[in-house]
């Protein structure tokens, strides 16, 4: 089913939590919603679940208007982040909740629950509760009793957020298998971009009430659209200054090389970490004076502070024999292409 | 240091034992003068023990008479406090509405206005509405009053109850009020019990309220023992008082077995 929601808006009180957001997703894709806490990201996945109204805007499923809907008529499945399992019933009955209350007889129902913990693994713990199980169990209790219904549309609310980081990626592995195995537009609500990269076919960047960017997560980091995404996405050098012909001029006022904007207005220069190296620029190279602040011994790699015209700046680079004494004056290479033009803002 | 540590233990523990003495000596003394065989108050403990006392209430229609009144008025209003209390609870718990601290303060306020004035209010109330049926007036009184507990019991109970179980049923495919029933109301059901339990014990035993609200016909057997206890003081209110007694522990007993005392204590107490 495909998915679009378009300039939703949402006002709580003066504050504008929603700003004109829209997203979509189509049919079997994954789409996750990233931003920092209180962009909006769960909000709009209250709005599509029906439990927030909108201000304005639409969303539609499938060709349907969804707001018109009540929330138990709009067979979304909804996996919410502390799971809320039903503490009086047993998994089994959690899962086949969905199914009793659609009219399902109940040896349908046992078959369908028996499919689902099939498919989430958890074969033989019908009869438990959900105190009786730990926190992954729960969590794929949850998921299996929102995929019970053959939803329309999966929600997931921060999914991963409650586990230990070590259980985290197992179980990241293991959703990603079944939701490409079972096939069910999704939407994913997280603050974590490694979550959204693993999981997602295409990423949505959430701040302050906007979608600011949706793409694939190689195009969400390689061609950011505006500086927020840029900076918010992996790391990043943001020098700011201004394009002059087809270079870019520092505050400093170096000229660098950059590739050309996408959009008018005041823009920055961004360049990704591992596009710099500190070494004698090559054949063509950009150099970018810097200065070295630490140097951190890290395993596998030695992690470099440095602060460029007054940004700070952190390399991991490979290890070598000698090392630049703090406070030294080095310079950065990079390749001409590297460099990129980047709005500050979206208009 | 440690003897002084163990003299305040001493102390402690000293002063635990004169509570429960305190508390269950005149119960006891009850317990005994009940059977006491002498036809008069005599001095403790009584010389000889028969059942005389107990045959003296079966026989007395008065006591009779007002034992099924408690009983129906403690039964007909335990429940409507208790559907009432349940249905405000759930509203209160609900995080979206609005005032939901005053309107519980609201809800609870019978529970600080001495029963003396709810029972004059209400006397004076029922009048102008020309409602003079004694056992209805009796059953509005007994609900307002008890009805304090048992949203208080529910409301402890609902404590750990979340939204999102409520949301997850309704995107299950729950209309709201299915969600209420089928996954609030079980999360409720220690604290329904418990406030169903203390709602019939409070109304069963009621005396300043009933005061005002009954009549000559129809009195309960609270009214009934202070009435016969002015006209001529013997011994049987010593056996009705043992006849309650048993049966508000066979109550306890029966609640421990389902429930479970200390989750009903708990419930009630993490509200205070």
């Amino acid at each position: 089913m495909t998915l679009t929601v378009q300039n939703l808006t949402r006002r709580f009180g003066g504050a504008l939590a929603l700003d004109a957001a829209s997203l979509d997703a189509g049919p079997s894709e994954v789409v996750a919603l990233l931003g920092p806490s209180g962009c909006g990201k769960t909000t709009t996945l209250r709005i599509i679940a029906g439990f927030e109204t909108a201000d304005s805007g639409s969303i539609q499923l499938a060709g349907q208007d969804l707001m018109r809907l009540a929330p138990h008529a709009r067979d979304i499945g909804l996996v919410f982040q502390d799971y809320a399992l039903f503490p009086h019933m047993t998994v089994a009955d959690n899962v086949g909740y969905g199914l009793r209350r659609r009219g399902q007889p109940a040896a349908a129902r046992a078959a369908r629950v028996g499919e689902m913990l099939d498919l989430v693994r958890l074969t033989g713990l019908e009869k438990r509760r959900p105190a009786q199980l730990s926190g992954g169990q729960q969590q794929r209790v949850a998921l299996a009793r929102a995929l019970a219904i053959a939803p329309r549309l999966l929600l997931l609310d921060e999914p991963l957020s409650n586990l230990d980081a070590r259980l985290r990626g197992t179980l990241q592995t293991e959703l990603r298998d079944i939701l490409t195995r079972i096939g069910t537009t999704t939407l994913i609500v997280t603050h974590d971009q490694e979550e959204a990269l693993a999981l997602a076919d295409r990423i949505a960047i959430m701040s302050q009430g906007r979608v600011l960017q949706l793409d694939t997560p190689r195009m969400v980091y390689e061609r950011p659209t505006c500086r927020f995404v840029a900076e918010f996405l992996g790391r990043s050098l943001w020098l700011e200054g201004a394009l002059q012909g087809g270079v870019f001029v520092t505050r400093a006022g170096t000229a660098l090389p950059c590739s050309a904007p996408h959009a008018p207005g005041p823009h920055g220069l961004l360049l990704r970490p591992e596009a710099l190296s500190l070494r004698e620029a090559g054949d063509g190279e950009a150099t970018l004076p810097a200065t070295i602040l630490a140097l951190r011994y890290h395993g596998h790699a030695m992690q470099v502070e440095l602060r460029v015209e007054g940004a700070p700046l952190t390399l991991e680079l490979p290890h070598r024999e000698t090392w630049p004494e703090p406070g030294t004056a080095v310079t950065l290479a990079f390749r001409p292409e590297a460099g990129q033009a980047v709005a500050e803002a979206i208009a | 240091m440690r003897a002084l540590d163990i003299a305040a233990r001493l102390l402690v523990r000293g002063l635990v034992l004169a509570a429960v003495l305190f508390l269950m000596l005149p119960l006891l003394v009850a317990c005994i003068l009940s059977f006491d065989a002498r036809s008069f108050l005599g001095p403790f403990p009584p010389p000889a023990y028969s059942l005389r006392w107990y045959r003296a209430f079966l026989d007395n229609p008065a006591y009779m008479d007002g034992f099924w009144i408690s009983l129906q008025l403690a039964v007909v209003a335990a429940a409507l406090a208790t559907a009432i209390g349940t249905a405000a609870a759930l509203a209160l718990a609900d995080p979206r509405l609005r005032g939901a601290r005053a309107l519980e303060a609201l809800f609870l306020s019978p529970k600080f206005v001495p029963t003396v004035v709810v029972g004059f209010s209400l006397l004076v109330f029922t009048a102008r509405l020309g409602l003079f049926d004694p056992f209805t007036r009796l059953v509005m009184g007994h609900t307002i009053i008890t009805l304090p507990f048992t949203l208080r019991a529910v409301l402890a109970s609902l404590v750990g109850l979340r939204r999102s179980h409520l949301e997850a049923a309704m995107s299950l495919g729950a209309t709201e009020a299915r969600a209420l029933w089928d996954v609030a109301v079980p999360a409720a059901r220690s604290g329904i019990v418990a406030g169903a339990a203390m709602a019939f014990v409070l109304s069963f035993d009621e005396v300043a309220v009933s005061l005002f609200l009954s009549d000559a016909f129809t009195q309960t057997l609270p009214i009934a023992l202070v009435a016969e206890m002015r006209a001529n003081l013997n011994l049987t209110v010593a056996a009705v008082s043992t006849v309650f007694l048993g049966a508000t522990l066979l109550l306890l007993l029966v609640l421990d077995r389902t429930l479970g005392i200390e989750r009903l204590a708990g419930d009630v107490a993490a509200r205070g």
